[in-house]
């Protein structure tokens, strides 16, 4: 086999296969990136649970290592519903009717990052820090 | 105009019916990761299968009575608009970018689509939800998609080595 020159090998990089793979290869770089390395949220005091359905706000309760612990039974506009667990070590949705039941298996979250998110009840459930307000919040 | 085709719209059916078929048979597994709108997008080897041989606006008549048949089949009316949201945005790709590969490397074309199908979703859930928060699953989702979209280009470049050729298309 003949060993191809750094003009081929160049020649194959700027071809539109050899950019896409650049691209794809840089999304799946991102992305890793941005997973393994979340931001960190100051250890504030206040964090709050905040509770959106269609992006209104149906709750929004501050959260504290000592509360008691307490169920939230959610109706969605649609028919349907999600049982939101709130205690101490976290926030979890416990059950849910929706077909998926991605909600439910989200499990415990007891920090801010990743939201309980139920597409088809069209529910979000986070714990906000101190820093990120209601401003963050469009309608 | 081209007269109406009988056989070529036999195999349209067979095709939409046995995208449904894999729809259904997908949403009946077990959810693996608990990230909102992350499927395998297994039904996408047969739009993309289309595409290649039949071209756009076959695989997009195909696309959207896949996904509003099976929405209606099994019951997940709620998730219309976003299986709609994706399936667009994930063709629209992917007939981009097949012309700027020349129709080659079927599975780069694939990775993009499954990328720009969550992304797409992400968008609608986005619109839906009005809840800024989704951003934060979208490199959950870039990196599924490139995963499942890799699989879904390979398995159509297999499904293509086996379909029949039909004359004249």
């Amino acid at each position: 086999m003949i060993k191809p020159s750094t003009q081929q090998i160049m020649k194959q990089i700027k071809s539109p296969a050899g950019i896409l793979t650049a691209l794809l290869l840089l999304l799946l770089a991102g992305s890793l990136l941005a997973i393994l390395l979340p931001p960190k949220a100051p250890e504030g005091t206040e964090r709050r649970i905040v509770v959106l359905q269609d992006g209104v706000k149906l709750y929004d309760i501050p959260y504290t290592e000592s509360m008691h612990a307490q169920s939230l039974r959610i109706e969605a506009p649609g028919g349907g519903y999600n049982v939101l667990r709130i205690d101490s070590g976290g926030i979890r949705i416990t059950e849910a009717d929706c077909p998926d039941q991605v909600c439910v298996h989200a499990g415990l979250v007891r920090s801010e990052g990743l939201p309980i998110i139920c597409l088809p009840h069209r529910l979000t459930v986070l714990i906000q820090g101190p820093e990120d307000g209601l401003d963050a919040v469009t309608y | 105009m081209k007269p109406f085709d009988t056989k070529k719209m036999a195999a349209l059916s067979v095709m939409t019916a046995t995208a449904i078929a894999i729809h259904g048979a997908e949403s009946m597994l077990p959810v693996l990761l608990p990230i909102p709108g992350l499927r395998l997008g297994l039904s996408n080897i047969v739009t993309l299968a289309l595409l290649k041989r039949y071209g756009p606006k076959d695989a997009a008549l195909v696309l959207f009575l896949r996904i509003l048949l099976a929405s209606l089949l099994f019951g997940q009316w709620v998730s219309l608009m976003y299986s709609l949201g994706g399936g667009i945005c994930c063709l629209a790709g992917e007939i981009l970018i097949d012309r700027i590969l020349a129709g080659k490397r079927l599975f780069l074309t694939s990775a993009f689509g499954g990328v720009l199908h969550n992304a797409g979703q992400l968008a609608v859930a986005r619109l839906i939800l009005k809840s800024p928060g989704v951003w934060v699953y979208l490199p959950y989702l870039i990196l599924g998609g490139i995963l499942t979209g890799l699989f879904v280009g390979f398995a159509s470049g297999f499904l293509l080595r086996l379909l029949p050729r039909q004359e004249g298309y």
